[in-house]
């Protein structure tokens, strides 16, 4: 059931989708690398700040200090000074986090050698030629598909030999394999002898060709069409075409074999001149006729089709006879025109008509694809050109057929050197077309010399893609690239990006495999080489050893081809060789690779099959941050294996891979020592831990700590230790309890430097391990042990470290703090020093916090910097509190280990899970809380559960405070209220406080959700304003989920200004404009002028729909995330769908009225004899009436009266979410990576709406102006009274009437005089109908409320009210 | 395609109980476009004129209404310039009990019988309404030039 949506006039997309992806197919797979970046951290002090209530600090504080390690308890920061003279200044606070962003495509990739340089000069084309240059088409100086970088892996393209495939060759009739092996020496000396006859031994390369073309059938076109290269050939017979049509025709033109349709059958091509043409044409590479059609265009007389391989020809002979349209003669034979003077190889009948003294000479001699054929001999070159020579028409400079190259999918040489001009054979793969069949490179330079001496000069030599850029836009080639299929309608290619590759590659190709060859080698072979060839020749000593074990398997009867990616950092990256076929790869291949200790080495798998594909092929990925395996000031080694995990796809993985890491004790460390610990090592091998999925559990290997002495990453600079030294003041619990205590994930390190420490140097702090770590620190810190510096001796309990970044702190022991201060001798001091500035901070917050009172319950954690300095009188005011609350007095004894109690500014008790990252105000020492205190206080403690241990509320669910601080629980699904907590079993509930809906609250609670605070750090998303959509996609698809969650820091390209909100509200305004726009085919209104969005059913026109669905989600997220509002608004539908709400009948009304009457009308009607229908709806797709079940076997269920009900729902739901599921589904994907769905679901759709769409203030004298009345006059006291009523609310509930009435909260931009119906112009109307003790009705897509004649204001008031705050569109009441 | 049952049952109504002055067919291709013929009643301004419409039947009929489109011109107060006509029934009157038959009847009437009500085109309305000889003549011009 489709309103037209499917439109004749389908929108083109306009830009080029595929081309876009292309930028970031391979980061793909490993989106998600940060969340999986630390598989062995601990918190670190970075990561911590997302529950650290204290995020205004963050980004001094997190970074700064670093916390005590092995203490399972994080220290709060013990508030350093943020601007203390005495803080080292290094680099900024964010220097130590490991970069976030994945490997973009280029870093995934090893250089490759940039080759135009090497380019030879091309051939002078002019002075030679005899015939008029051909008129340079205009040009276009990009290259239009080219990917702007390179896609695939090197690996991708190349595929080595197999010892199965060595075997083969070995083992081939003709032996040839076995010479190539054996014989590369001998071969370089035979060269000579090549030249001067027919050799008998290369003989069998030819009848290789000969065989492997011969053996390919012809498919036909249908089958043809089919074939996975289909867009490849596609451009090589466009390429063909405008060779033939640039060279030959002219050339035809002026032929004296005029032909007998010359001068009557009528001109197609606009290159040839009317009443001209015909000629004689020998091709010499005819194959299977693919080139008769193009010939045929060409209006040639006479046609002779020469090729090596027999059943092409007689394929060819077969496509002649069936050839539609105007005929030439045409002769084919088979023979090898390189070895054989064709003159003495045709059948006599052919030779008749070839030969100069009987027939006339040809006008063109065609080698398309074919010419590379005959380099493998000087004698085999000559032959071709004697052939050629001796058939043209006697001019010698006709040459201008000789268009070569082919397409690519695999090249394999020989020999990596090659030898001299001729016989530099590789073996050629093009999937679908060619199976490694031998083949030469064409020395060009040598080609030209040896064609010049038999008069032959080049008329115009170019690569594919330059040939594709300078005629795409011509008058004939261009639609003749869509008639042929190379583009489609939209201009887009049909060949992916290898094909594109393969096609592009000829360039480079040319260039790096032998500076003078000619462009049929693709460098994509090459590269494989070289990449091997630099690893192992740089390579020098230590040992990244990869190996996998147990990988998945994706499909039933095929075996991966694994290799595997190492990403330092998303930066440097290095590429392990494909071991072929198994599920065990061991790739034994070592890496130098240059890190820091908050480093992050990423070993992403690939399945190098199915890599070219976008996230297809990933095997898993393991991410091992440095510092938890391995202690780069101490050296040594580890081997890990670890699991694979998956990407952000959800496909499984499984399997094990084992790396190997040591530092590289044998090279000294290239770093300068100006920035000492921060990025000095080098980590190479390691050993072995295993990692179990959940990222914590490490069991390791004994590790050696060697070396210490002549690691020069040492830093030396104290920082001077200033006036005010300071101390932590915490008075810790009982130092030990919460060590042993731990935290069961983590496992207690076992005394000594084992320990794997996430961020310290020092590895450890249990008082047993003091002495090993001093020793330790004792070789780093030169001459200081860990507990004295150049001033002197620490103060007891106090230790000496430095944090990743090089930087001096102290840890004091006594307390459990740490501090950049160096510590005086003098306790007090320091506890005045440090109470001093916690104060200052506070006081700082706490106007904060006044000033944004809205947020007060919820960021109270804000306030406290320290938060167990808390000054008393905080505390016992918050007794106060607590004693009146019932709820949250402190309980007894020790925190749970990873918990702390703080404080808000009022001095309120709260808990912080560092566990969980969560806070909540129940004290986790007493158990279930709320259920003991029952609404009349008795003492009721039925379960020892503990209340912070049950997890999130459930989906919708809110918790709220009364007056007098008791808790209770907001059900915004039922919109009720309750005493209990939903994660308990209830009790029985009284005087809860009345269901209230309330934006603000639920704002306030929305935001103050941990998931929904702002990670430390910036993000950043540079755009182009002229391509803001395409940029944004790259930007916004590149980074993790998590690294949207930071700060958002919009840049336009070529604009100077920060980003202090304008930007970023600009940004989501010019994107907004962009991504909905119905041209991209992925929205379209929902209706004829009405511009509320909804999902394009049609969106798969574009085949990465899905991903921009994906990204359009996250776009709403980080829209919502970062409070900046879209200038989009959706049916209402729509949001429902998000909050995964059931839509309705009344949903349809805005969308579709008619259908909607319609519908309505079976329902209140007996459709008995009225309706001939089944659960089956039909729509038009593209112009074809489909039919669509609207559940299984409904084609065959009728409708009645009795499951109409069920009928009208089938089809309001495919209507409004089944058709589109596949987008929504990817747009929710998207969406929900930044914006939990039981976060969102606290909302209705109508503020989910103001949410996403914000809120403005509504100018009620313009929306009364333009009102009409039906039924009532404007005088009328109702009248009045409605907008009085309406004057009186506040924007929120404005904004909800009118969603209430119209469906959305959009205004048009002109004000209300522009309001749209679904059917046209629609001013907003209110209707006198229904009765008093009704409630106003809404008809959204007419605008109108049925309003009934209230007897007076408050009633009035009362029932509009209740209408809009309750009633959820219309027909729910 | 169920829509097409009702709309092959609408048809076997029509050809068994055909609409005199109304000519149904169906286009070849595409039983949801009909192609009608309305041939003008003797006793209307129109008289001696046939005036072909194409009936379009939406993908989800009978929920939705049909859509009708004069494709010749005629003088008529309920007929735009497009070929559009005002008839309720086609918009927020249809009901999917309402037959095509009758849909059809209705058409015929209207456009045998101008009324000055509810206009399309308030002008001819007008005309008809105050000076009905000389929308008369115009009616029947019209008819002379394009419908006949």
């Amino acid at each position: 059931m489709g309103t037209p949506l499917f439109t004749p006039t389908t929108p083109r997309a306009p830009i080029n989708f595929s081309h876009l992806l292309h930028n970031d197919s391979p980061s793909y797979p490993n989106e998600d690398a940060l969340s999986h970046a630390t598989p062995l951290r601990r918190r670190s002090s970075a990561e911590s700040s997302s529950y650290f209530p204290q995020t205004e600090f963050s980004g001094r504080a997190f970074g700064s200090v670093p916390p005590l390690t092995p203490s399972p308890l994080p220290f709060p920061v013990s508030s350093p000074s943020p601007s203390g003279p005495s803080r080292p200044a290094t680099s900024g606070s964010n220097a130590s986090r490991p970069s976030a962003s994945p490997p973009t495509a280029k870093q995934l990739l090893p250089k490759r050698p940039h080759s135009p340089k090497e380019m030879p000069p091309p051939p002078v084309p002019t002075q030679l030629s005899v015939l008029p240059r051909p008129q340079s088409p205009p040009r276009k100086s990009n290259i239009p598909y080219a990917p702007r970088r390179r896609i695939s892996a090197p690996a991708s393209v190349l595929k080595p030999l197999t010892p199965a495939e060595i075997e083969w060759y070995k083992n081939y009739p003709g032996g040839i394999g076995s010479q190539v092996l054996k014989s590369k020496r001998k071969r370089a000396d035979s060269q000579e002898a090549d030249a001067d006859g027919p050799p008998s031994k290369k003989a069998k390369d030819v009848k290789l060709v000969a065989e492997h073309y011969n053996a390919r059938p012809e498919v036909g076109v249908q089958q043809r069409n089919e074939s996975p290269i289909i867009g490849l050939k596609n451009f090589n017979n466009w390429v063909k075409s405008v060779l033939i049509s640039q060279f030959a025709h002219p050339v035809l033109a002026e032929s004296p074999n005029s032909g007998p349709y010359a001068q009557t059958g009528p001109v197609s091509m606009r290159a040839r001149p009317m009443g001209r043409g015909a000629g004689k044409v020998l091709d010499m590479g005819c194959g299977k006729g693919g080139d008769l059609t193009k010939w045929a265009k060409a209006r040639i007389k006479e046609y002779i089709g020469v090729d090596i391989a027999a059943v092409s020809v007689d394929q060819a002979r077969e496509r002649y006879s069936t050839l539609r349209g105007p005929k030439f003669s045409a002769a084919f034979a088979a023979a090898d025109c390189y070895t054989q003077l064709l003159s003495a190889s045709l059948p006599p009948s052919m030779t008749q008509s070839i030969l100069p003294p009987h027939g006339q000479p040809f006008d063109v001699v065609s080698m398309q694809f074919c010419m590379h054929y005959a380099f493998e001999s000087e004698y085999k070159t000559r032959t071709m050109l004697q052939n050629l020579l001796e058939r043209l028409n006697g001019i010698p400079a006709n040459a201008s057929e000789l268009s070569f190259g082919n397409d690519v999918y695999t090249i394999r040489f020989d020999e990596r050197v090659h030898h001299g001009v001729y016989g530099h054979r590789y073996s050629f793969y093009l999937k679908d077309a060619v199976d490694d069949v031998p083949e030469y490179v064409v020395h060009w330079d040598h080609f030209l010399t040896t064609a010049a001496e038999y008069g032959l000069h080049v008329k115009y030599k170019k690569e594919f893609h330059q040939v594709f850029a300078d005629n795409q836009e011509h008058a004939d080639f261009g639609p003749l690239l869509q008639r042929m299929r190379v583009v489609d309608g939209n201009g887009e290619s049909h060949m992916d990006e290898d094909q594109w590759e393969a096609a592009i590659r000829q360039f480079g190709s040319a260039m790096s495999a032998a500076p003078s060859a000619q462009k049929k080698i693709r460098i994509t072979g090459m590269f494989y080489y070289a990449l091997c060839e630099g690893v192992i020749t740089d390579r020098s000593g230590p040992f990244v050893v990869v190996a996998a074990d147990g990988l998945s398997k994706r499909e039933v009867f095929r075996l991966p081809d694994p290799f595997a990616v190492i990403t330092v950092d998303a930066e440097q990256t290095h590429t392990t060789s494909v071991i072929k076929k198994t599920l065990n790869p061991y790739w034994n291949e070592s890496f130098d690779i240059t890190v820091k200790d908050s480093s992050v080495i990423a070993v992403q798998i690939f399945d190098q099959k199915k890599f070219k594909r976008r996230d297809q092929g990933f095997l898993g990925v393991v991410n091992v941050r440095v510092s938890d395996v391995i202690d780069l000031d101490l050296g040594g080694h580890e081997m890990l294996t670890l699991d694979l995990k998956k990407s952000n796809d959800n496909l499984v993985v499984h399997g094990k891979l084992i790396i190997y890491l040591s530092t590289n004790i044998s090279q000294p460390i290239n770093n300068p020592t100006g920035s000492p610990a921060a990025d000095g090592s080098v980590v190479d091998n390691a050993s072995s831990a295993n990692l179990a999925a959940s990222n914590s559990n490490l069991s390791r290997t004994p590790s050696h700590n060697t070396g210490a002495a002549d690691n020069a990453s040492v830093h030396v600079t104290m920082p001077t230790p200033s006036a005010t030294p300071a101390a932590a003041t915490v008075p810790s619990p009982e130092p030990q309890a919460p060590i042993s205590a731990s935290n069961p994930t983590r496992p207690v390190s076992s005394g000594s430097a084992v320990s794997p420490s996430a961020q310290t140097q020092a590895p450890t702090t249990s008082a047993g391990a003091n002495a090993q770590a001093a020793s330790n620190n004792n070789a780093q810190m030169r001459n200081f042990n860990p507990h004295e510096d150049q001033y002197g001796p620490l103060p007891g309990g106090w230790e000496r470290r430095i944090d990743p970044l090089g930087r001096t702190y102290y840890v004091d022991h006594n307390t459990r703090s740490t501090t950049w201060n160096r510590p005086s001798a003098s306790q007090t001091v320091n506890t005045n020093a440090q109470d001093g500035e916690t104060n200052a901070a506070r006081d700082q917050h706490n106007r904060r916090i006044l000033a944004d009172d809205m947020l007060e319950a919820n960021n109270s954690g804000n306030v406290t910097r320290a938060p167990s300095t808390a000054p008393p009188a905080a505390n016992t005011a918050a007794a106060a509190v607590m004693a009146s609350g019932n709820v949250t007095t402190s309980g007894a004894g020790p925190l749970p280990a990873g918990w702390e109690e703080r404080y808000t500014p009022e001095g309120r008790p709260y808990y912080v899970d560092h566990n969980t990252r969560t806070t909540t105000w129940v004290d986790p020492r007493r158990q279930t809380v709320i259920r003991v205190m029952g609404p009349n206080g008795q003492n009721a403690a039925l379960q020892p559960q503990t209340i912070s241990q049950l997890g999130p509320l459930p989906s919708g669910w809110e918790m709220r405070l009364t007056s007098t601080a008791r808790v209770y629980f907001v059900d915004h699904n039922t919109k009720t209220t309750t005493w209990d907590d939903p994660r308990l079993p209830s009790t029985l509930d009284a005087n809860v406080p009345q269901y209230k809906r309330d934006f603000r609250r639920k704002l306030i609670y929305f935001r103050s959700q941990p998931a929904m605070r702002a990670q430390p750090g910036n993000c950043q998303v540079k755009v182009r304003r002229n391509h803001i959509f395409e940029d944004s996609y790259a930007e916004i698809m590149r980074q993790t989920p998590n690294d949207l969650k930071k700060r958002l820091m919009i840049k336009f390209d070529g604009e100077d200004g920060l980003d202090y909100g304008g930007l970023s509200r600009e940004f989501f305004f010019l994107l907004s404009h962009e991504m909905f726009n119905p041209f991209y085919c992925l929205f379209e209104y929902s209706a004829h002028d009405n511009y509320t969005l909804q999902i394009n059913p049609a969106s798969g026109v574009n085949p990465e729909h899905l991903n921009y669905f994906k990204f359009i989600g996250r776009c709403l997220g980080l829209g919502i995330f970062h409070r900046r509002f879209l200038d989009a608004y959706f049916i209402t539908a729509f949001y429902k769908m998000i909050l995964k709400k059931k839509v309705t009948l009344a949903d349809l009304e805005s969308v579709d009225a008619e259908l909607h009457r319609g519908l309505t009308w079976m329902l209140d009607n007996d459709i008995t004899d009225v309706i001939d229908e089944t659960f089956t709806t039909t729509e038009e797709r593209f112009g074809e009436m489909v039919t669509v079940e609207l559940k299984p076997g409904g084609g065959d269920e009728p409708v009645t009266e009795d499951n109409k009900k069920e009928y009208v729902n089938c089809v309001v739901e495919y209507r409004i979410s089944k058709r589109v599921k596949e987008q929504f589904d990817a747009f929710m994907s998207g969406f929900s990576e930044l914006i939990p769905q039981e976060l969102v679901n606290v909302f209705d759709e109508r503020e989910l709406e103001l949410l996403i769409g914000g809120m403005s203030e509504i100018d009620v004298d313009d929306w009364s102006k333009f009102t009409d009345y039906r039924g009532y006059e404007v005088n009328d006291e109702v009248i009045q009274w409605f907008w009085q009523c309406i004057r009186s609310w506040p924007p929120e509930r404005k904004s909800r009437l009118l969603q209430f009435a119209t469906g959305t909260s959009r205004i048009p931009v002109n004000g209300f005089k522009d309001l749209q119906g679904s059917d046209g112009p629609r001013r907003f109307t209110i209707e006198k109908s229904g009765d008093p003790s009704q409630l106003p009705k809404s008809h959204t897509c007419f605008n109108r409320i049925d309003l009934p004649p209230y007897k007076d204001y408050n009633t009035l008031e009362q029932k509009l009210t209740l209408a809009v705050e309750e009633t959820v569109g219309f027909g729910q009441e | 395609m169920t829509s097409l049952r009702r709309i092959q049952k609408e048809l076997t109504d029509i050809k068994n109980k055909p609409i005199e002055g109304v000519s149904v067919e169906p286009q070849e291709d595409n039983l949801f476009i009909w192609k009608c013929s309305i041939k003008a009643a003797s006793d209307s301004p129109y008289k001696g004129g046939t005036f072909h419409f194409k009936l379009s039947l939406p993908d989800n009929f009978p929920f939705k209404p049909p859509t009708v489109a004069f494709t010749t011109k005629i003088y008529h107060p309920g007929i735009n310039d497009e070929g559009s006509i005002c008839v309720s029934v086609l918009r927020d009157q249809w009901k999917p009990a309402i037959s095509l038959s009758s849909v059809l009847d209705i058409i015929q009437e209207k456009v045998n019988h101008p009324s000055p009500d509810d206009p399309y085109e308030p002008e001819i309305a007008a005309q008809l309404k105050d000076d009905q000889p000389r929308f008369l003549a115009v009616a029947k011009e019209w008819t002379k030039k394009y419908a006949s």
